[in-house]
C-alpha cells in the first residue's frame, strides 16, 4: 500500500512539475521565462521545453502517363522549443535540417518557420519571426541537403520555437525519434497516425516504459482510391517526460547505443486489396533479398569474372596449399587496394571500376576478396555486421540498416577465420577493433547463421629493458625491446608506421632516448612487431642517492578510468596484457636502500604479478599486468577502477639506491 | 624500415594570369609525386568559386613516374557540391571535388584548371603552395596585360625576372630559382610572411563599383562608398539608443553602454552573400535579426554609436593570432577583419564587435599590435593598434598546499590571469561546464592523482582584463619519500619548447611578451624532518627576457617563487643561440628544483 501510495504522489508530483509549462505552440508560461538555471543540470546551456512530432500518411496522386497513381507520402512535422539558458547554448538557435533529396526522387523539405521570444525587465515580451529568405539550401552533394537558419534576436533568456515540416516516399523508414540529446529536455513526444497498409515494427531504447502512451482510432473516415477500401487511421502517441541529457563517457562503442530512442522498421505492407506482403521478416529472407540484389549479388558475379584474370596475371605463385593460398589472395588485395574511408554491406560501384581504379568502401573490397577466393576454390562467404562506432545490431529485429560493414568469412573445413581486406596494417586472418561488435550473419540463400566477432582478441606488449647505470653522468644506458603481439602490434604498425622518427618520439615519450633503433616484421603481420633500441634514459640524484624508475615511463603513468561512477559498462573491445622485464646494473659502490614489496593478483576480471630480485650488482624486475575481459559491467567498475590505480602507483615505483 | 619519406612533392606549380578588357583569366597547371600512401591526402581535390566565377578543370590526370598517362578523368569524375566545408554559416559559392588517387607508388598526378573572373580588385596574390609541409621545386608565374594597365608589383622571394612587351601587351614572367620549403617553428615569422609570393595590385578596379588602389587613402574611399548609408537603425534601435544613453554625460561611458548592448543582444553569424562578400549587410539588417559578421556588426555599433552622437570609423585589419603583416607600402585588399575605433578626447577606444564577452575597449592577442586601414572619408589612412605589453598579459597563481604525512596535501589555488591566458578563461567562463573546467585545472597544473572539490572563475566586472579562478583541491600525490627523504617538486613554470640552435631555420619572432610569476607555499609543520635543503636563488637575465627563482623558509612553510618573462621582438637568426642558451639554463634550472626534507 505504502510503495502504491508513493509512486502515486512521485506520479502526481511530476505531472504538476510538467504542467505548469507550456506545450503549446505560441504560448509562453510564467514557469518558462522564469526558469533561469534548470535545477538538475547546473551545466546545461539550453533546456528542451518540448520537442514534438508528429507523422502521418498523406494522400498523393501521380500522372503517369494516361494512368492516375494513387499512394501515400510520410508527412513528418516537428515542434521545438527551446530555453537559451547560457552564452554557449545560443548556437542551438542556428537550425541546420538535413534532407536526403535523392535528386528530386527523395524527401521534400517543405515548411520552415521559427519564433524568438524575449522578455525584458519590465516584462513586455517581444515576438521576433524567422524571416523566410533567411533559409538557406545547402547542397552536399547530389542526393543530400541542408536547409538552414539562423534564428533572429536571440540571446542569453530567450525562448525560441520552431517547427518544420518533411515530406518523404520512403514508407519503409519510418521517422524515427529520439528522446533524448546532449541537453535536458522536459517533455519529448512522438505522435505516429497509421494506416492499415503499413505494419511497422518498432525498437524502443534506453526506456523500460513510456511515461506516456494512447492508441486510440481518428474520428475521421478516410477512403483509399488504390485499395479501394474505408478506413481510420490508429493514432499512437509516445511520450516522455524529464529526459536528462545524454553525457558521453569513455570506452562505450557509440552513443546511439544508449539514447532514448524509438526506431521504426517497416514489417508489412498491403501488396494488393487482399495480400499484405512482409518485408524483411526473417533473417533468411533478408539475405536472399540481398543476394538478388545488383550492388550485392550481380557485384560479386561481375568480379568473379575479374578475379579469374587477376590470379592468372597479378598474384604470381599462387600456392597449390589452400591455407598459403587464401593468405596470398587477402594479402594481394590488402596491398593493391584502398579503402576509401565508408562502410558499406553492399557494394558502391560497379566490380569493373573498383578494379580499375583501385579504390573503393569496404564492401567493394571484401566482396572482391570473397569472389577472388571462391575463383580460387576456397570456401568463403561474406558477413555482414554493424561497426561498433554504427551500433548494436538488435537480433529480435531483422532489419538491413543495422548492418554498415561486410566482411570475409574464409571457411574451409581445416582452417576458419574472419578477414578485412580494407584494414592493410592488420594480419590476414584478423578483422579491426572497429568490426568487433557481438556477431555478424553470414550470407548465403536462406542464412540465419551468425558468426561471433567479438573473438577473443587480445593485445599484447612485452617490454625487455636492460639497462646499466652510470651515476658520474645521471644516465642509465642499454636497450629496450619491445614486442608486440596482435593488436598491440596493429596499433603500433598503425600509429608509427615504421618511421624511424616516429619511433623514436613513441621511446622519448616513455622516457628513453634512443639513438638507435631498428624494428622487424614490419610487413610480417601475423608476426609480433618488435621494435628494438640503443639508447639511455635520465636519472634523478638526491643527495647522492640515485632514483631509478626500473621500466621508466612504459606502464600506465596515470588511471584511464576518471569517473566515480559508471553507469554503462566499460567496454575495453579487448582483453590486454603487458609484460615488463628489467634487468637493472648498479654500480659497485651502491645498493638498493630498500626494495618495494612484490604483489601478486589474480581473479576472475585481472591479474598482476610484481617481483624484485637482487642478484649481485644486479637487480631484476618482473611484472605483467592483464585486462582479462574485454566488457566488463557498471557493478565491476569500481574494482577496474582501483586495480587500475594499483598499477599506476605499483609499476611506477621508483627504487632508492644509496652509497654502501 | 623507413627514413622518413617526404609524403609527396610538388614538381611544378604554373600559374598564367591573362587580363583583357573582358575579365582575368587564370590558369593553373600543378604536377605533384606523390611518394606513399601519407601522400595521397594530395590526390584529393576541391576547388571553391563564387557564383559569379567560371571555373573550368581543363584536364587531371594520373601519371606514372615517367611522365605517362595512367588514368584521365571524365567530366562525371568531377563532383559539384554547395562550398560547406568553411567557417560561414552559408556561403553563397559552390565547390568542384575529384580524387586522383592511385595505388603503385611513387605515381604523379597532373590537374590544370581555369579561372575567369570578371570583377576583381587583386590581380594576384600568389603563393604557390600547395602545403607548407611538402617541398615545392619549381613555380613560375605569367602576367600578360594591357600596356596601359597599371599594377603595383611586390616579389617576395627569389625570382628570375622576364619581361617582355609587344602587340599592346606587357608579358612577365617569375620563374623560381630554388625549391621551396617551410619549417613550422616556435616564435618564428609566419608562413605568409616568410614564403615566396607575388602580389600584383591593379591601380584602378570595378568590383560592383569603380574603386583605386593607387594609395591607402583611395582604397579606403572605396570601402566607405560601400559602407555609406548603411548606418541607419531603425526606430526601435534609435529608441533605445536614446534610452540607454541620455543620462549619461561622459561619451567614453555612453561607448561602453552602447558595447554592452551589442554585446547583449546580437551574436556573430557569417553569411557572405554580395559583391564578393565585400559590401556589408546594413544596420538594419542587425536591428532585424541581432546577428550579422564582423562587417555587419561593426557598421551597426557604429550607427549606435552615431545614433548618440559620436563619431566611430570601421578599420579593415589582418586578425590572426600568429598574422600574417600588413605591407604598408601596397595598397589593397589583404585584411580578413574589421574592428571600429572610436576617437575620444584624443584618446581611442578600440571595439571588437563579433565578441560577446570581450572587454570594453580590449583587442587580444587576435588583432592586437599591428597596421590597420581606417576608413575615413577623404581621409582613410593606416593605423596601428595599441600592442600588448607585459603588464597587460602577467598571469601569477599562488598555490598553498597543506602537507600531510601521507603524502595527501590540500592544495588552495588562486591564479590570475591576463593576455590570451585570459582570452582562455573568458570563454570557459560563458562556455564550458564546471565539470571540464574541473578536468582541465588538474590538466593546467599537472596534477595526476588530484580531486577538485571547489572550483570558480570570478570576473571582476565584465569589462575587466583579467579573471580570478580559484580552487580548492585534494592532492594524493604531492610529493614523494626516498628512504629517508621527502622531496617536494613544485610544478615547472612552463617555458616555450625550442628547438636546437643547429635544427633552427627562422629568425626569431615574438609577437607578444609572456610574463608569470608562480608561488608555492607549503605548509610542512605535519611532517617529520631534521633538515631542510632547497637551491640557492637564481635569477637569469638577458636581452629576452628574465628568469628568477627565490626559496625561503619562514617558520614551519616554505616560499617558493617563480618569474618568466619573455619580451617581444624581433631578432637576427644569429640571436638564436644566446635565446637558446637562455631559455635552456633557465629551464633546467627550474626543472631540476627540489626541496629536499631529511629526516635522520
Amino acid at each position: 500500500m505504502r510503495l502504491l501510495f508513493l509512486s502515486f504522489l512521485f506520479l502526481f508530483i511530476t505531472t504538476n512539475i510538467s504542467a505548469q509549462h507550456s506545450r503549446v505552440w505560441g504560448q509562453i508560461n510564467k514557469e518558462d521565462w522564469d526558469l533561469e538555471v534548470f535545477e538538475e543540470d547546473p551545466d546545461a546551456e539550453a533546456l528542451v521545453l518540448y520537442d514534438v512530432a508528429h507523422s502521418k500518411f498523406i494522400d498523393i496522386t501521380e500522372e503517369k502517363g494516361s494512368f492516375t497513381v494513387y499512394g501515400y507520402n510520410i508527412e513528418f512535422t516537428r515542434k521545438k522549443r527551446i530555453k537559451i539558458l547560457k552564452q554557449s547554448g545560443i548556437e542551438r538557435a542556428n537550425l541546420s535540417i538535413g534532407v536526403y533529396e535523392a535528386k528530386g526522387e527523395g524527401e521534400k523539405f517543405r515548411y520552415l518557420t521559427a519564433h524568438v521570444y524575449n522578455r525584458d525587465e519590465k516584462g513586455s515580451i517581444q515576438k521576433t519571426e524567422l524571416n523566410q529568405e533567411s533559409i538557406y539550401k545547402e547542397k552536399i552533394n547530389d542526393n543530400f541537403s541542408r536547409y538552414k537558419a539562423a534564428c533572429p534576436d536571440v540571446k542569453v533568456g530567450s525562448i525560441v520555437e520552431y517547427t518544420y515540416t518533411l515530406e518523404s516516399p520512403y514508407k519503409f523508414n519510418l521517422y524515427d525519434w529520439e528522446f533524448q540529446t546532449d541537453i535536458p529536455t522536459l517533455y519529448s513526444q512522438y505522435r505516429i497516425d497509421m494506416i492499415p497498409f503499413y505494419e511497422y515494427n518498432f525498437i524502443a531504447q534506453g526506456l523500460d516504459k513510456f511515461d506516456y502512451h494512447t492508441s486510440y482510432q481518428a474520428d475521421t473516415k478516410r477512403s483509399s482510391k488504390y485499395y479501394g477500401v474505408d478506413f481510420y487511421d490508429v493514432i499512437n502517441v509516445y511520450g516522455m517526460s524529464n529526459i536528462p541529457a545524454f553525457k558521453e563517457e569513455s570506452f562505450i562503442t557509440t552513443k546511439d547505443d544508449y539514447l532514448m530512442k524509438m526506431d521504426f522498421q517497416l514489417s508489412k505492407y498491403q501488396a494488393s486489396k487482399t495480400t499484405k506482403k512482409e518485408v524483411m521478416s526473417t533473417w533468411p529472407k533478408l539475405c536472399n533479398d540481398l543476394i538478388q540484389s545488383e550492388r550485392y549479388g550481380v557485384y560479386l558475379k561481375d568480379s568473379r569474372s575479374i578475379a579469374k584474370k587477376v590470379l592468372a596475371k597479378e598474384i604470381s605463385n599462387l600456392s597449390q596449399d589452400k591455407k598459403e593460398k587464401a593468405r596470398q589472395i587477402i594479402e594481394y588485395v590488402k596491398k593493391n587496394y584502398t579503402w576509401n574511408g565508408n562502410y558499406s554491406y553492399s557494394a558502391t560501384q560497379k566490380a569493373k571500376n573498383f578494379y580499375k581504379i583501385r579504390k573503393g568502401s569496404s564492401a567493394d573490397i571484401n566482396l572482391f576478396t570473397v569472389s577472388l577466393l571462391r575463383e580460387a576454390g576456397l570456401k568463403s562467404r561474406p558477413v555482414i555486421l554493424s561497426t561498433r562506432g554504427h551500433g548494436k545490431i538488435k537480433f529480435n529485429y531483422p532489419y538491413m540498416s543495422f548492418f554498415n560493414h561486410v566482411i570475409v568469412f574464409v571457411m574451409e573445413e581445416e582452417f576458419k577465420y574472419l578477414a578485412d581486406a580494407s584494414e592493410k596494417l592488420i594480419s590476414y586472418n584478423r578483422i579491426p577493433v572497429n568490426c568487433m561488435n557481438s556477431r555478424g550473419l553470414v550470407v548465403s540463400a536462406n542464412s540465419d547463421d551468425w558468426v561471433d566477432l567479438e573473438i577473443n582478441a587480445n593485445s599484447q606488449n612485452k617490454i625487455v629493458l636492460n639497462l646499466t647505470i652510470n651515476p658520474d653522468s645521471l644516465k642509465c644506458s642499454g636497450n629496450v625491446t619491445i614486442q608486440a603481439l596482435e593488436y598491440a602490434a596493429f596499433y603500433k604498425r598503425d600509429n608509427y608506421k615504421d618511421d624511424t622518427d616516429e619511433l623514436k618520439d613513441y621511446l622519448k615519450k616513455n622516457g628513453f632516448e634512443s639513438d638507435k633503433v631498428k624494428s622487424i616484421n614490419f610487413e610480417k603481420l601475423e608476426m609480433p612487431y618488435i621494435i628494438a633500441a640503443q639508447g639511455n634514459s635520465e636519472i634523478e640524484s638526491i643527495e647522492g642517492d640515485l632514483i631509478i624508475k626500473p621500466f621508466l615511463d612504459f606502464p600506465y603513468l596515470e588511471n584511464p578510468l576518471k569517473l566515480k561512477t559508471r553507469d554503462y559498462p566499460i567496454d575495453f573491445a579487448l582483453t590486454r596484457e603487458d609484460q615488463m622485464e628489467s634487468t637493472i646494473i648498479i654500480p659497485d659502490n651502491y645498493k638498493p636502500y630498500e626494495l618495494p614489496e612484490s604483489i601478486s593478483i589474480d581473479n576472475n576480471l585481472v591479474k598482476t604479478n610484481l617481483d624484485y630480485k637482487q642478484e649481485g650488482t644486479q637487480l631484476v624486475i618482473n611484472g605483467l599486468y592483464a585486462i582479462k575481459k574485454s566488457i566488463y559491467e557498471p557493478n565491476e567498475y569500481s574494482t577496474i577502477k582501483e586495480y587500475f590505480q594499483t598499477i599506476v602507483d605499483q609499476f611506477n615505483k621508483e627504487i632508492v639506491l644509496v652509497k654502501r | 624500415m623507413t627514413q622518413a619519406e617526404p609524403p609527396a612533392e610538388v614538381i611544378f606549380y604554373n600559374t598564367s594570369i591573362d587580363i583583357s578588357n573582358s575579365g582575368r583569366t587564370v590558369l593553373n597547371e600543378i604536377q605533384i609525386q606523390i611518394n606513399n600512401e601519407s601522400g595521397l591526402e594530395y590526390s584529393q581535390l576541391a576547388f571553391t568559386y563564387k557564383s559569379d566565377d567560371k571555373l573550368k578543370i581543363k584536364s587531371a590526370q594520373i601519371l606514372d613516374i615517367q611522365g605517362n598517362i595512367i588514368k584521365e578523368l571524365k567530366k562525371s569524375d568531377f563532383k559539384k557540391s554547395s562550398n560547406y566545408s568553411s567557417g560561414s554559416f552559408y556561403e553563397d559559392s559552390e565547390m568542384i571535388k575529384f580524387d586522383l588517387h592511385y595505388n603503385s607508388f611513387p605515381y604523379q598526378i597532373k590537374y590544370v584548371y581555369e579561372r575567369q573572373t570578371k570583377e576583381y580588385y587583386t590581380v594576384s596574390n600568389w603563393y604557390p603552395y600547395i602545403d607548407d609541409e611538402i617541398v615545392h621545386q619549381n613555380y613560375q608565374l605569367k602576367l600578360s596585360q594591357p600596356f596601359d594597365y597599371k599594377v603595383n608589383i611586390k616579389v617576395q622571394g627569389n625570382f628570375d625576372t622576364l619581361i617582355e612587351n609587344g602587340s599592346g601587351q606587357i608579358f612577365y614572367t617569375w620563374k623560381s630559382i630554388e625549391p621551396l620549403s617551410y619549417k613550422d617553428e616556435k616564435f618564428a615569422p609566419d608562413f605568409y610572411d616568410y614564403a615566396a609570393h607575388i602580389s600584383i595590385i591593379p591601380e584602378q578596379f570595378v568590383y560592383d563599383v569603380s574603386g583605386s588602389q593607387r594609395t591607402w587613402k583611395e582604397f579606403g574611399d572605396w570601402i566607405y562608398d560601400l559602407n555609406k548609408n548603411l548606418d541607419e537603425l531603425t526606430f526601435s534601435d534609435s529608441y533605445q539608443v536614446k534610452l540607454l544613453t541620455d543620462t549619461i554625460d561622459n561619451t567614453i561611458d555612453k561607448i561602453r553602454v552602447l558595447y554592452h548592448y551589442l554585446q547583449d543582444n546580437t551574436r556573430y553569424i557569417n553569411i557572405p552573400l554580395g559583391t564578393g562578400g565585400m559590401k556589408p549587410y546594413p544596420a538594419k539588417y542587425v536591428c532585424e535579426n541581432k546577428y550579422g559578421d564582423c562587417k555587419a556588426l561593426s557598421i551597426y555599433m557604429q550607427a549606435l554609436l552615431k545614433e548618440a552622437g559620436i563619431k566611430s570609423y570601421t578599420v579593415d585589419i589582418i586578425a590572426g593570432d600568429p598574422h600574417e603583416e600588413l605591407d604598408t607600402s601596397l595598397p589593397g585588399q589583404f585584411f580578413n577583419h574589421v574592428i571600429l575605433c572610436v576617437p575620444v578626447n584624443g584618446d581611442t577606444i578600440w571595439l571588437e564587435n563579433t565578441s560577446q564577452i570581450n572587454p570594453f575597449n580590449y583587442l587580444g592577442p587576435f588583432t592586437q599590435g599591428r597596421w590597420a586601414l581606417l576608413i575615413d572619408s577623404g581621409n582613410s589612412h593606416l593605423v596601428r593598434t595599441p600592442s600588448i605589453d607585459t603588464s597587460d598579459v602577467l598571469c601569477s597563481s599562488t598555490l598553498q598546499f597543506k602537507l600531510e604525512n601521507n603524502k595527501e596535501a590540500k592544495v588552495n589555488l588562486t591564479y590570475n590571469v591576463r593576455g590570451n591566458v585570459f582570452g582562455y578563461y573568458n570563454y570557459a567562463h560563458s562556455h564550458i561546464s564546471e565539470e571540464d573546467n574541473k578536468k582541465r585545472i588538474l590538466r593546467v597544473l599537472n596534477f595526476d592523482k588530484a580531486e577538485v572539490e571547489k572550483f570558480s572563475i570570478y570576473k571582476f566586472n565584465r569589462d575587466a582584463r583579467s579573471i580570478k579562478i580559484e580552487a580548492e583541491i585534494n592532492q594524493q600525490n604531492a610529493f614523494k619519500n626516498f628512504a629517508n627523504k621527502t622531496v617536494i617538486y613544485p610544478e615547472n613554470i612552463g617555458f616555450p619548447k625550442m628547438e636546437s640552435p643547429e635544427e633552427r631555420e627562422h629568425h626569431l619572432e615574438i609577437e607578444y611578451p609572456i610574463f608569470k610569476i608562480d608561488t608555492f607555499i607549503y605548509d610542512i609543520s605535519s611532517l617529520n624532518y631534521t633538515d631542510i635543503k632547497f637551491p640557492e636563488d637564481k635569477f637569469i637575465k638577458s636581452e629576452f627576457g628574465r628568469y628568477k627563482c627565490n626559496t625561503r623558509q619562514s617558520g614551519s612553510e616554505i616560499v617558493h617563487i617563480k618569474l618568466l618573462q619573455i619580451n617581444s621582438g624581433k631578432y637576427p637568426k644569429i640571436k638564436y643561440p644566446d635565446f637558446y642558451s637562455w631559455i635552456e639554463s633557465s629551464k633546467d634550472f627550474d626543472k631540476d628544483f627540489k626541496i629536499i626534507l631529511t629526516n635522520n
